[in-house]
C-alpha cells in the first residue's frame, strides 16, 4: 500500500433515531480503501453495512447521523461538513449504485434527461455537449444504441439494462470512489455476473475505488481485493481477500462454513451448517463481543470485555481468541 | 459483456398509439353523453304537469297553437321510445324547449350563459392548482414542523365553511368594509365601457368569486399534493436523485411535483362536476351571470324545461372534461402512452 | 379532509383498542361530534317549544338579554333555540343520507366488483352518470321535484353521493377477489352472495367507515347548501336556513349569520377529523 487511501474512516459512529431514542448502528468503525481496489462490505442484514455505505456517500436520510469518527475522502474530512457541501461531493467525488433498479429512475423523464442531469449538476457544459457525453456513458457499460436509447423510458427497459443506466449516472463524472450497495441482488443470476464484471472494469480503466456491499461471500472472493466482515455494527475482520480461508474470526469462520456446497459424488448430502442464534438488534445493549452467545469459542472474558482490534499480519480481528493463522504465531 | 437495444417497444414503436387512445375515449364517452340524454328526459317526464305545459314552459299563458306544436315534435301523444328517441333528435339539432319565464329558447339561454361559468371555474381551478401545489408541497416538504400544521389547519378550516358563507363572508369585508372589490354582478353597470375597460372591470368582479371557488378546491388539492409528495419522496428514484447531489428544490420539482401531477391531474377530472355544482353557489351569491345561477333561477321559479337542458349541458361539459383529463394524462404519463 | 382517494383497505379487520391510544385528530373529532350528537337529542330538553316562535324582541345581540344568550334574529327567533334544534337536521341529515348512500354503493360495488362482466359494465355506466352530473344540481332538482321535506332531501342527498361508495367499493372488491382465501371458498361451492357477505363484505368495511365519515361531511354542507337556498324542509329549522333567513341583516348583525355558519364549520370539521384519523388508524393497523 504505497499511495495515500482514497477512503480512509476511524472510528465512525452512525446513530439512528428510533423508538427508544438514539442507538448506534455503526459502532468505532475503521476502514481503508486504495485508489483502484475492490473493497467488499460484506454481513448479514442488520448488520450496519448500507448505514455505512450511505454514511460514505453523504446520503444518510433524517433520523440518521454521524455522532462521531472522520471520514476522509481523497484527502478531505466530510464527516461534519454541511448539507451543501455534502452535495457538491455526490455524483461527482462519490457515486453510488443501489440495490433495485426497477424504482431507480425517474418514470416521466426519458433516460437522456436523466444521465444529462447528473452531468449538468456538477460540470457547465452545453446540453448538446452533456448528450454527447451521455451517449459515451452508455458506450462504457456496454449498452448498444446509445442515442435511440437516450429516448427511451424506464418503463420500456430490463432491470440489467436500468441498472447499467444507474451505474453510468454514478460515474458520469469520474468519482473517486463508487459504492455499490448489493448492485446485483434483485437481478437475475446471468445478469449478476455480467453487471460485477463491468463494475470491474470500470474500475480497473478509471482507478476509482470500489466498495462493494454484499452478503454474498462467494462474490467477495471472485471480486474483491480487501474485505471487512461487519456484524451489529462493528467491522468484527477486515483482510485481504486472498486469504479468506484463512479466516481468523468465529463469525467469518462461520459464515464461510454455512456456504452451502456442492452434493458430493458419493456419500450423503451434506446438511447446511447453520450459525444458530440470531443478529442483535440495533441499540441492543451488549455487554461484551457481541458475537459472543453464538460463538463456539466463547469465554467468560467474552461476555465481559468487548474485543480490541488486533492486527494479525495484515488483517485486522476484533476477537479474544481469533483463530490462529496457519502461518504465523498467535498473540498473547 | 453483452448488451442489448431497447425492448421492443421502443420509443418510436406505435407512433399512431396516441390517436387510437383518443379515439377510443371518445367511443366510450357515447354510452355516458346518451345515459345523460335519457336522465335529461326522464326529468322531464317526472316533472309535475302535463310534459307540454313544461316544455312550453308552465307559465299557464301558452299560446295553443305553439303548444300544439311541441306536443307533435317532441311526439307526446305517441309511445315513450318514440317520445325519447324524438327528444335525441331534438337535442342533437339544438331545440331544448322554451323558457316562458325567460322568454327565450333554452338553447340560447344557455349558450348565452356557459362563457361566464367557464370563465369563472377555469380561473378557479388554476387558482386552486396554484395554490394548491404550493400548500402542498411547502407542507410535504416541511413535514410535523409549523409551516405543515399550519397549511392543514387553514385547509381544513377552508374545506369545512361551506362556500356561500365564505362567499358572504369575503363579500362584506372586501365589498363592503374595505370597498376594494364589487360585490356582485359581471361588470359595472354603465356598461358602454369597451375593450379594455370593458376586460378590466368583468376582471374586477371575478375576482371575489374566484377566489371563493378556488379556495375551497385549494385546500382539497394542497392536502392531496401533500399526501402524494410524501409517497414520492419515499420511493426510489428520489434517492438517486440525492445521489446525483442535485439541489433540494430541482429534486421537489422535477421528480417530487413533476410526479405527483399524474394524480392530482385524476383527481381534479374526478372533481369536475363538484366544481360545477360549487358554481351554482358561488354565481347565486355573487350575482355572476353564468350556468350556475341559471339553474338556481331555475329551481326557484320550477322551470324543469331549464332544467333538464341545465342537466344535458352540465353532464356534456364534465364528459369533455373528463376526456381532456384523461389526454392530458397521457401526455404526462409516458408508461400511458407508449405500451 | 381525506379524499376516497386516500383510502387503503387493509388485509386484516380493524381493532380499536382503547381510546386513548387513538390519534389525536380522531379523537377531537368524536368528542365534538358526540357533544352535538347529545345537545340535539336533548334539543326537546333544552329548548322546548317550537324554535321558529317568535320569543322575543328582534336584533337582540348576543349578551344584551341574558334569557337569550346567543340573541336573537330578525323576527325575534331564539338563536340559541334554533342552534339547537338545527342540529338535529344537520346531523339526521347527514347520517342517513349517508347510510342511505353507503348501502346503495356498497350493493352496487360488490356485485359490480365482484360479478363482473356485462353486470360491471352496466352498473359502472350508471354509477358514471351520477358521477357526471354535478351534484347539487341533481340535488336541488329532486328537491324541486318531489318536495322539500327531510326524507327527500335525504333521498336527493344520498343519490348523488353513492357513486363514490360504489367505486370504491368497487376497487377494493376486485383485489380481495383475487385473494386465497376466497378463492378456496368458490372452490369449495361457495355461492356468490355468501361469499360477497361472509368474506369481501367485512373487509371492505373499514375503507367505507372511512368513506362514510367524509360523506356525511359532505352531506351537511350540502343540506346547508339546500337550506340557504330555500329547499329545506319549512317544518324544521336548520343552520343553512338560518344563514339564509338573516341574509338582509348582514351587515347590520352579522351574527345571526356567523352562530349557525360556525356551527356548521365545527361539525364539518369535526367529521373530517374523524375520516382522517380513521384513515391514519386503517394505516397503521396495516403495517403493524
Amino acid at each position: 500500500m504505497n499511495a495515500a487511501p482514497v477512503l480512509s474512516v476511524r472510528d465512525l459512529n452512525v446513530g439512528v433515531r428510533s423508538a427508544r431514542g438514539e442507538v448506534d448502528a455503526v459502532r468505532g468503525l475503521d476502514l481503508d480503501v486504495a485508489r483502484g481496489e475492490t473493497l467488499a462490505l460484506v454481513g448479514e442484514s442488520g448488520c450496519g453495512k448500507s448505514l455505512t455505505a450511505l454514511a460514505l456517500a453523504g446520503l444518510l436520510p433524517d433520523g440518521a447521523r454521524i455522532r462521531s469518527g472522520r471520514i476522509v475522502l481523497g484527502g478531505v474530512s466530510i464527516e461534519g461538513l454541511p448539507e451543501r457541501r455534502l452535495r457538491r461531493l455526490r455524483g461527482q467525488r462519490v457515486g453510488m449504485v443501489f440495490q433495485d433498479p426497477m424504482a431507480a429512475l425517474n418514470p416521466v423523464l426519458t433516460i437522456g434527461e436523466q444521465i444529462v442531469e447528473a452531468i449538468r449538476a456538477h460540470r457547465s457544459v452545453s446540453r448538446a455537449q452533456a448528450r454527447s457525453d451521455a451517449e459515451s456513458l452508455l458506450a462504457r457499460v456496454r449498452l448498444r444504441e446509445g442515442a435511440q436509447l437516450l429516448q427511451a423510458f424506464p418503463h420500456q427497459l430490463s432491470g440489467g439494462m436500468r441498472q447499467r443506466i444507474l451505474i453510468a449516472i454514478a460515474i458520469a463524472n469520474r468519482p473517486d470512489m463508487l459504492i455499490a450497495d448489493e448492485p446485483t441482488t434483485a437481478l437475475d443470476a446471468t445478469v449478476q455476473a455480467e453487471i460485477l464484471a463491468l463494475l470491474d472494469e470500470l474500475r480497473r480503466d478509471s482507478g476509482m475505488a470500489l466498495v462493494l456491499i454484499t452478503h454474498d461471500l462467494g462474490l467477495v472472493s471472485r471480486w474483491a481485493d480487501r474485505i471487512a466482515v461487519m456484524y451489529a455494527g462493528r467491522a468484527v475482520e477486515t483482510r485481504s481477500a486472498a486469504t479468506l480461508a484463512d479466516a481468523a474470526h468465529p463469525y467469518t469462520r462461520a459464515l464461510l462454513a454455512a456456504r452451502p456446497r456442492r452434493r458430493p459424488l458419493r456419500g450423503p448430502r451434506q446438511r447446511l451448517a447453520e450459525i444458530t442464534g440470531r443478529v442483535p438488534l440495533p441499540g441492543e445493549v451488549i455487554s461484551g463481543c457481541a458475537f459472543a452467545d453464538r460463538c463456539a469459542a466463547m469465554t467468560a472474558l467474552c461476555r465481559r470485555q468487548a474485543p480490541e482490534t488486533q492486527r494479525l499480519g495484515d488483517a485486522g480481528v476484533s476477537c479474544h481468541h481469533p483463530f490462529a493463522p496457519r502461518r504465523e504465531v498467535a498473540l498473547p | 459483456m453483452t448488451s442489448a437495444a431497447p425492448a421492443a417497444t421502443g420509443p418510436s414503436a406505435r407512433p399512431h398509439s396516441t390517436g387510437r387512445y383518443v379515439g377510443l375515449r371518445l367511443l366510450q364517452m357515447v354510452p355516458t353523453l346518451l345515459l345523460i340524454l335519457v336522465t335529461a328526459f326522464l326529468l322531464l317526464k317526472l316533472a309535475p304537469g302535463d310534459a307540454a305545459q313544461v316544455l312550453a314552459g308552465d307559465s299557464g299563458g301558452g299560446d295553443a297553437a305553439y303548444i300544439a306544436t311541441l306536443r307533435q315534435r317532441f311526439g307526446l301523444d305517441q309511445p315513450i321510445a318514440i317520445q325519447l328517441l324524438l327528444y335525441a333528435r331534438n337535442v342533437l339539432t339544438g331545440e331544448l324547449g322554451f323558457s316562458f319565464r325567460n322568454n327565450m329558447p333554452v338553447a340560447e339561454l344557455i349558450a348565452a350563459r356557459v362563457v361566464p361559468t367557464l370563465l369563472l371555474t377555469g380561473l378557479a381551478l388554476l387558482v386552486a392548482v396554484l395554490l394548491g401545489v404550493a400548500g402542498g408541497v411547502t407542507a410535504a416538504l416541511t413535514r410535523g414542523r409549523l409551516a405543515d400544521r399550519l397549511i392543514g389547519a387553514i385547509a381544513l378550516l377552508l374545506y369545512a365553511t361551506p362556500g356561500f358563507l365564505l362567499g358572504i363572508g369575503l363579500m362584506i369585508l372586501f365589498g363592503v368594509v374595505l370597498l376594494w372589490l364589487p360585490t356582485g354582478g359581471y361588470a359595472d353597470a354603465n356598461g358602454a365601457a369597451e375593450g379594455w375597460a370593458h376586460a378590466g372591470s368583468v376582471a374586477r368582479h371575478l375576482v371575489l368569486p374566484v377566489v371563493t371557488l378556488g379556495m375551497l378546491y385549494a385546500a382539497i388539492y394542497s392536502r392531496f399534493t401533500r399526501s402524494a409528495m410524501i409517497e414520492i419522496y419515499a420511493q426510489d428514484y428520489i434517492r438517486t436523485a440525492r445521489a446525483k447531489g442535485l439541489a433540494p428544490a430541482r429534486i421537489a420539482w422535477r421528480h417530487g411535483v413533476r410526479n405527483a401531477l399524474l394524480p392530482l391531474v385524476t383527481i381534479i377530472g374526478l372533481q369536475a362536476g363538484s366544481l360545477l355544482s360549487g358554481a351554482i353557489v358561488v354565481e347565486t351569491v355573487f350575482a355572476w351571470p353564468g350556468l350556475g345561477r341559471l339553474a338556481f333561477e331555475a329551481v326557484q321559479q320550477r322551470d324543469y324545461n331549464l332544467l333538464s337542458g341545465l342537466v344535458l349541458c352540465t353532464g356534456a361539459l364534465v364528459v369533455i372534461t373528463n376526456l381532456i383529463v384523461d389526454l392530458l394524462y397521457a401526455t404526462l404519463d409516458p408508461r400511458v402512452r407508449l405500451r | 379532509m381525506t379524499l376516497i382517494s386516500d383510502i387503503a383497505a387493509p388485509r386484516t379487520l380493524l381493532r380499536l383498542d382503547t381510546l386513548r391510544r387513538l390519534p389525536f385528530a380522531l379523537r377531537s373529532g368524536l368528542v365534538i361530534l358526540t357533544a352535538e350528537v347529545v345537545i340535539a337529542v336533548l334539543a326537546n330538553w333544552l329548548y322546548p317549544g317550537d324554535p321558529f316562535d317568535l320569543a322575543g324582541a328582534p336584533f337582540l345581540a348576543p349578551g344584551d338579554d341574558p334569557q337569550f344568550p346567543l340573541g336573537t334574529d330578525i323576527l325575534g327567533r331564539d338563536i340559541a333555540a334554533g342552534l339547537v334544534h338545527g342540529a338535529r337536521i344537520s346531523l339526521i341529515v347527514g347520517f342517513s343520507a349517508t347510510a342511505l348512500a353507503v348501502t346503495v354503493g356498497t350493493t352496487v360495488g360488490l356485485l359490480s366488483g365482484y360479478l363482473g362482466g356485462w353486470v360491471d359494465h352496466v352498473l359502472m355506466r350508471v354509477t358514471e352518470l351520477f358521477q357526471v352530473i354535478p351534484h347539487f344540481l341533481l340535488a336541488i332538482i329532486l328537491v324541486a321535484i318531489l318536495g322539500a321535506r327531510i326524507e327527500f332531501i335525504v333521498l336527493a342527498i344520498g343519490l348523488t353521493s353513492w357513486s363514490m361508495v360504489a367505486r370504491l367499493v368497487r376497487a377494493e372488491t376486485l383485489a380481495l377477489r383475487e385473494l386465497d382465501y376466497v378463492r378456496i371458498c368458490v372452490a369449495m361451492g361457495g355461492g356468490p352472495v355468501r361469499v360477497m357477505l361472509t368474506h369481501i363484505l367485512p373487509n371492505v368495511l373499514p375503507p367505507i367507515i372511512v368513506a362514510a365519515s367524509i360523506l356525511t361531511a359532505l352531506a351537511v354542507l350540502t343540506e346547508a347548501g339546500l337550506a340557504f337556498f330555500g329547499l329545506s324542509d319549512s317544518n324544521h329549522i336548520s343552520w343553512g336556513g338560518m344563514i339564509g333567513a338573516s341574509r338582509d341583516a348582514l351587515l347590520t348583525a352579522p351574527y345571526m349569520t356567523l352562530i349557525p355558519g360556525l356551527a356548521i364549520v365545527v361539525t364539518v370539521m369535526a367529521l373530517s377529523l374523524i375520516g382522517d384519523g380513521l384513515t391514519a388508524l386503517l394505516r397503521r393497523g396495516d403495517g403493524a
